[in-house]
């Protein structure tokens, strides 16, 4: 099985299968272009990703190795979130701010499987909320000033009105 | 198993992963796939950066903009031409309200406070008046209530191809219809909307109406009245529309009853009941009993033209009746409804698969209810076939006993 060698931002190198790697469809795009199949020394460096996030990355991408692939039709993007596997799952068990690190990572390295579970998960942290719950769970400060919250205030009006 | 179970990661942590990250808006951005249209108008009211991020026309784009996204297209201009569908509902108008058609295919409106509502093709914008519609737009539906004083659709003219209106009966006030409406002919499904109506004006709007159902609406083939109808004496008048097949009618607190009215629909197959505010509308159990009673009456002695019946409840109307029935129908989930919409009366917000077991017959997407066949009924609680007539579909055991049917077996 031919390997290619990524490094981190942070210069820990991982040899991974050429296989797992062509999951991203920004390395296989790379290593089709570039030629760099049947180049054993070769190491691509990843700037945009960190040792921590990368080794998450391929860990997924080796569960996930056979996978059929996703066809991307917005038509038929498939929205609902209730259909991450228990595997997902419980690898999607990390705090927020690694979630979101490997949402930036999967979505980096176009890999559409891991980005699209990953969004799933945090959707799921959205979805049904109140904007003061959604607040809560992400910590974040309410920064509106009066004339915003006023705003705001006139909108939910509108749409209680119905 | 429920994936926040699954899932630890709802935890707040000290230090806010989603504002220290300089990509969060970003990863906003991606993650709004996945959320329904109340969760993006939840995600825009969280923080500034967050309600910036929700400006983006991206986020929205291929969305049916509906009632509870409202606010969108009147001040975040400039997001409407990436929609495919707008549906307003409320919305506090600013002076003037563009809607850029470019992408559009289905249009409802339903504002008021608007003075002045403008419908343009983006490839000739100073055309408003001429252009107005594109031709694409045959099957615009648009649910206008209000009272703009300007509506520019060159008086109409672009309403010679349109075959579906949904429009709000007190435009017949406003000289709208008394110079426009020889271009209706083509319609063939007309929707009124009584909403902002008052009552002294319903006798009005309904003579109004009743002169265009004799003169101008020949082709007319479906029929809805939205909202409150507030008087059941217009449809005396339908009985003119030679064409006529279909009839939707929101049931409400009008002062007469909807029983005595209906034998004037006699050549419609296809019936659609809107049942809307109940507590309001019928105080008691007792009185809701004989109502149906009565209704049941007139739909039975429909039943042979009839072919296909609907009905239709909001979520009031759930709560109340399924007091009424006895068994209890049991617990109900509605997962998309968000608590912060209560207000609203969509029953499209209503999930059906939750309703399983309450009327297990199949039910048209977005309506609870039961596709009526006369020679097959089912019942509502078991799936046998029960009566062979229009007396057992719905189903209102405790309220037809009382009125001395039987719907036992």
């Amino acid at each position: 099985m031919p390997q290619i060698k990524l490094q981190s931002s942070d210069g820990e190198v991982f040899p991974i299968d050429v296989e797992i790697a062509k999951m991203s469809t920004t390395l296989k795009t790379m290593l089709e272009d570039l030629g760099m199949e049947d180049d054993d020394d070769e190491i691509v460096p990843l700037p945009n990703v960190n040792a921590a996030i990368l080794r998450k990355v391929l860990e997924w991408c080796t569960a996930h190795r056979h996978d059929p692939p996703i066809v991307d039709d917005p038509n038929i993007l498939d929205t609902r979130t209730n259909n991450i596997t228990c595997w997902d799952a419980e690898f999607l068990k990390v705090d927020q701010g690694t979630l979101f690190e490997l949402i930036l990572a999967a979505n980096y390295l176009d890999i559409r499987g891991l980005l699209d579970v990953a969004c799933k998960s945090v959707a799921t942290l959205i979805s049904g909320k109140t904007p003061e719950d959604i607040r809560k769970t992400f910590n974040i400060k309410n920064d509106f000033t009066p004339e915003e919250e006023e705003e705001i205030r006139k909108e939910n009006e509108c749409c209680a009105e119905k | 198993m429920n994936i926040m179970e699954k899932m630890d990661i709802s935890n707040v942590e000290s230090d806010s992963a989603m504002q220290t990250n300089p990509y969060a808006y970003h990863i906003l951005k991606l993650v709004t796939r996945f959320l329904e249209m109340p969760d993006l108008v939840a995600c825009s009211q969280v923080c500034k950066s967050w309600r910036d991020t929700m400006k983006d026309p991206s986020i929205w784009t291929n969305r049916a903009l509906i009632s509870c996204a409202l606010h969108f297209a009147s001040t975040w201009f400039g997001l409407e031409h990436c929609l495919d569908t707008v549906e307003v509902y409320g919305m506090p108008m600013s002076d003037e309200m563009y809607i850029n058609l470019e992408s559009l295919k289905h249009f409802q409106v339903h504002v008021h406070r608007c003075d002045t509502m403008i419908l343009y093709d983006d490839d000739s914008p100073e055309e408003l008046g001429t252009v107005g519609i594109n031709p694409s737009l045959g099957n615009l539906i648009t649910f206008i209530v209000s009272t703009p004083q300007v509506i520019r659709l060159n008086e109409l003219e672009i309403m010679k191809n349109l075959a579906k209106l949904y429009i709000d009966v007190r435009f017949f006030h406003q000289h709208f219809f008394s110079t426009s409406h020889k271009y209706l002919e083509n319609l063939w499904f007309f929707g009124i909307g009584y909403t902002f109506t008052s009552d002294s004006e319903v006798p009005k709007c309904n003579s109004i109406l009743a002169e265009l159902f004799a003169n101008n609406l020949k082709n007319i083939m479906s029929l809805a009245f939205r909202h409150l109808l507030k008087d059941y004496q217009i449809l005396t008048s339908v009985s003119t529309l030679p064409k006529l097949k279909c009839l939707e009618l929101t049931v409400d607190n009008a002062k007469n009853n909807l029983a005595d009215f209906l034998p004037f629909c006699q050549n419609i197959d296809s019936l659609h009941l809107i049942f809307r505010w109940p507590i309001k509308v019928y105080p008691n159990v007792d009185e809701l009993a004989i109502y149906n009673g009565r209704l049941l009456d007139v739909l039975s002695s429909m039943s042979n033209t009839l072919k296909f019946f609907t009905w239709e409840i909001d979520y009031n109307y759930y709560q109340f009746i399924s007091r009424v029935l006895d068994p209890p129908v049991g617990e109900f989930k509605i997962p998309f409804w968000n608590p912060r919409f209560t207000g609203c009366s969509k029953p499209t917000a209503i999930v059906r698969d939750d309703l399983e077991g309450f009327l297990h017959n199949e039910m048209p997407n977005t309506v609870i209810g039961v596709k009526f066949n006369p020679n097959l009924v089912k019942c509502w609680k078991c799936d046998t076939t029960v009566y062979p007539n229009i007396h057992g579909f719905l189903g209102w055991r405790s309220a037809m006993n009382t009125d001395g049917y039987d719907y036992a077996h």
